[in-house]
């Protein structure tokens, strides 16, 4: 026990009192700054506030049925942050729009909710409502509710094979056949064999595809399907046993099996070399590259992120054998200024628009800036972003873009130079931007507050529930 | 070879997890010391269909408290699914080991995608001898028991969910030192959430500093305008919320300027490199030298040296803390490897027992430190410099307006209201 206190002690003298009392005092006075600052900000933006505290405060029934004029009550149905509790949705049965009650995952989802209003629910969209506390008695409780073939695509039921099967009259079973929720097991498969949509179980990823499954079912799976399955799992005896039944071309893009040179030569018969050359998870060491050169399709092998590209390897084969478009897109080339100049007349300058994979400077951009497609670059993360460059260009930026892009340094002097040219919708659903209540002042006028309002708070979780009623009444009549 | 590390992981728990389960490539075994949330039997299905060997430990009444989760699925899908037998000790964390290197433990079942400032936190640490010693701790834990051979068979048979053809498992009576593994995850998380709260306390303090040599003198000349304000005021009306008002100011003043006078020089800044250094160095002495790691004899000195530590740490003072490390070496008791007393108490479920105390203990004063005002305004504003010129902004404007107040309360009543 002497350690115990060893350790309180140890861990209080880490503060000292001393400089626990200064922040507090400091943060007291603060906090009753900011609280002012914060009101202020709102009775100078009502708009927003009424914004704000429908997305983001625990609305209570004092303020609901205080301000009942005031509420988008179909924003309010939607709302996450609202103090929900069975008393508070019985105390609004006409006002709230129930399709989004239905949709809402953060209501108090009980049996006896449902039960209390069953007539108002829409019941195909609680369905699919992920936060329903769901077990076979809610299901049971109101089957002849229920859309079934919405029930059958949730994954999140409490699926068992015993369930499946007391149910089997209801499910639709070509949702049920894509649903990855299941027990999926050998014997499930077999007792509906019949019922089962079998493109559906062919593409569904949490079936265990081992060898011994893909068997049973040979003369039941859709092969082009199933050959696309990322659950397959490779195995020698299973890529023999169905040598003509596989989409080899399906599997030869396959990304998740243990590529090695010596499956690829075991089967080089077999595989769309045009795929293979596409693939980006082969082991594409000069040396496999040599060995199947008469093989290879070089213009899929242009897109491919895994090739060991050097100067020697685009000059082994004739310039036309490459794809020029796809070289040009692809990120992974050795990238250089002497690489683009050499080849200034092969490339397509669209592709290198979009490719983050250039040396990108302010020079860069500037050599080549009759060349680029500027929809690309306005969308670029790697480009060298400063007031300079923006303004240089000014007219070639695709301002929409530039607009909707989260990399350039956001901030009031970033964007006031070029407040004409910002698409201020698109602006003002940005969630990089530096958001506080100077930043939303600098451009007040400019900003479509509802969409500002659907990611940002400024603060308005912090406001008492006696001052957001106070707030509430200086916006006038309601 | 894997080097050994740890990390403590609160609010960003659920990702960690998600990162960890996903990257594992051979082998998970999960046993739960609760019932089990969604996120986490999803993260264990996932790992089944990838083809991962997956053992999961679950205690028998998790089916009642975990609604929507059919265990079946888990088993379904090839893992090897056990119900703890009814009456059976429960584990005292949560503890996940992935690829036999990595152990995870704390609030595993119970986490989910939304941060959540309650929660425990999960402990990573990336050691294989302590993976062994774990997966070791778990298979000699339990006992599979063939269906009705026993009793313990027929009590188990109860607790297994219908439709369910899970093992029929049980607890062995814990033998002198059972649990061991478990002590070690606890004491572990401990260690870890004490280096946590200390980082905050160090955070706290260099947020201080910075306050005070940003805003100290507007502060304490705004509390200072404030209370002979509310003093004046309340002469004046003689009204009694203004006086209460008035008494709270001159306390905030008092309690400001004593904690002003009573500062310690300022320890000097250090740059972000050598504070990420001073950090791991620190994490890596209060491992070593906690008090509960080291030999009974060896307990005076090592309380010494880690006091020592904390005071160090709390000052930035990164030199004290490598002459610290030099001088852990001549420590015979605290060298590494030592073994955890904990693993060898004489009473190991006492010393379990206060380790729970103590997270317990622990979690309220981070919480407390979490809903702090301070705590919620430095964890907010990504540029202190920033946030302080702002608020110097407001002090300047509010001094003025006691300035107004005061000027007009000499010609005409007092119009200006306490903020």
């Amino acid at each position: 026990m002497t350690v115990l206190v060893l350790s309180e002690q140890a861990s209080d003298r880490a503060l000292s009192v001393a400089t626990q009392h200064r922040l507090d005092a400091a943060a007291g006075t603060l906090a009753v700054l900011q609280d002012a600052q914060t009101k202020a900000f709102f009775q100078a933006h009502g708009t927003l506030f009424l914004c704000c505290l429908q997305n983001h405060y625990p609305l209570t029934s004092v303020e609901l049925d205080g301000f009942r004029g005031l509420w988008d009550w179909k924003r309010l149905s939607a709302s996450r942050a609202l103090d929900w509790s069975p008393t508070l949705i019985a105390a609004h049965l006409d006002a709230w729009d129930w399709d989004a009650l239905s949709k809402n995952p953060s209501l108090p989802w009980s049996a006896e909710l449902l039960e209390q209003h069953a007539g108002r629910w829409n019941w195909r969209a609680l369905s699919a409502n992920a936060g329903l506390p769901w077990s076979n008695a809610l299901l049971e409780a109101n089957a002849y509710c229920w859309d079934w073939a919405v029930l059958s695509a949730n994954a999140n039921l409490p699926w068992t094979a015993a369930f499946v099967r007391t149910n089997a009259h209801r499910w639709d079973w070509s949702a049920l056949s894509w649903n990855t929720g299941l027990p999926w097991t050998g014997g499930l498969m077999t007792e509906f064999a019949e019922r089962w949509d079998w493109t559906g179980l062919s593409a569904n990823v949490s079936l265990p595809l081992d060898a011994s499954l893909v068997s049973t079912f040979a003369a039941y799976w859709n092969w082009s399907w199933l050959s696309s399955n990322p659950s397959l799992q490779y195995s020698e005896a299973l890529l023999s046993a169905h040598l003509l039944r596989w989409d080899w071309k399906a599997l030869s893009s396959a990304t998740h099996w243990p590529w090695s040179p010596e499956l690829i030569a075991r089967y080089a018969k077999q595989w769309d070399w045009s795929a293979l050359s596409a693939n980006p998870s082969l082991p594409l060491e000069a040396d496999l590259v040599q060995t199947w050169a008469a093989h290879w399709n070089y213009r899929a092998l242009s897109k491919n992120t895994a090739v060991p590209w050097s100067d020697v390897l685009l000059g082994e084969v004739p310039e036309d054998a490459w794809d020029w478009d796809a070289l040009s897109a692809n990120p992974s080339l050795h990238w250089s200024t002497d690489l683009l100049a050499r080849h200034q007349d092969r490339w397509d300058w669209d592709g290198l628009s979009w490719n983050p994979g250039l040396p990108w400077t302010a020079a860069l951009v500037d050599q080549y800036a009759a060349m680029w497609d500027w929809a690309g670059l306005s969308s670029s993360a790697r480009l060298p972003w400063s007031t300079e460059l923006l303004q240089r260009n000014g007219y070639r930026w695709d301002w929409e873009r530039l607009s909707a892009n989260p990399h350039p340094p956001w901030s009031a002097a970033w964007i006031s130079p070029f407040e004409e040219q910002w698409n201020w919708v698109t602006l003002s659903s940005q969630k990089n931007l530096p958001w506080n209540a100077d930043f939303f002042n600098a451009f007040a006028t400019r900003w479509f507050v509802p969409l500002v309002a659907e990611h940002r708070d400024f603060g308005v979780r912090a406001l008492s529930a006696r001052e957001v009623q106070a707030l509430l009444s200086d916006l006038g009549p309601h | 070879m894997n080097e050994v590390t740890e990390s403590l992981h609160f609010s960003d728990a659920h990702a960690m997890v998600t990162q960890q389960l996903k990257g594992a490539r051979a082998q998970v075994v999960c046993a739960l010391s609760g019932p089990c949330a969604r996120p986490l039997f999803d993260l264990l299905l996932g790992c089944r269909r990838r083809g991962l060997a997956l053992t999961v430990v679950v205690p028998g009444d998790a089916r009642d408290t975990a609604p929507g989760i059919a265990w079946e699925r888990l088993e379904a899908a090839g893992a090897a699914l056990h119900w703890l037998a009814p009456g059976a000790p429960r584990l005292l964390t949560s503890v996940c080991i992935i690829d036999a290197v990595a152990v995870l433990s704390g609030d595993l079942a119970q986490l989910g995608p939304v941060p959540a400032t309650q929660t425990a936190g999960v402990l990573l640490q990336s050691n294989g001898p302590l993976a062994a010693r774990c997966t070791h701790g778990l298979s000699n834990l339990v006992v599979t028991y063939p269906l009705g051979q026993d009793a313990m068979a027929a009590q188990t048979k109860e607790a297994a969910p219908t439709g369910v053809r899970a093992e029929l498992v049980a607890i062995d009576r814990p033998p002198q030192g059972t649990g061991a593994w478990q002590t070690e995850l606890l004491e572990a998380h401990t260690l870890a959430m004490q280096a946590d709260i200390a980082e905050m306390h160090r955070t706290l303090n260099a947020f201080d500093r910075e306050q005070d040599a940003c805003i100290g003198d507007l502060l304490r000349q705004c509390m200072d305008a404030k209370r002979l304000h509310l003093q004046r005021l309340h002469a004046q009306t003689g009204r009694e919320e203004v006086r209460v008002q008035a008494q709270e100011a001159q306390e905030r003043f008092d309690q400001y300027t004593r904690s002003q006078d009573a500062k310690p020089a300022p320890p000097s800044a250090l740059d972000p490199q050598v504070q990420t250094q001073m950090k791991q160095l620190y994490r890596k002495l209060a491992m070593r030298l906690h008090p509960d790691r080291v030999a009974a004899q060896d307990k005076p000195e090592a309380q010494a040296l880690f006091q020592h530590l904390q005071t160090s740490y709390e000052n930035n003072d990164f030199s004290a803390l490598k002459v610290l490390q030099q001088k852990v070496l001549q420590v015979p008791g605290v060298s590494p490897g030592i073994p955890s007393i904990g693993l060898f108490a004489p009473n190991a479920a006492d010393h379990a027992q206060a380790l729970q105390e103590r997270l317990a203990r622990q979690q309220r004063e981070r919480a407390t430190i979490l809903r702090s005002g301070t705590w919620q305004t430095l964890s907010a504003q990504a540029n202190w410099t920033v946030w302080f010129a702002q608020q110097a902004d407001y002090l300047r404007s509010e001094l003025e307006r006691y300035d107004r107040a005061t000027s007009q309360s000499h010609s005409t009543p007092p119009t200006v209201h306490a903020p």
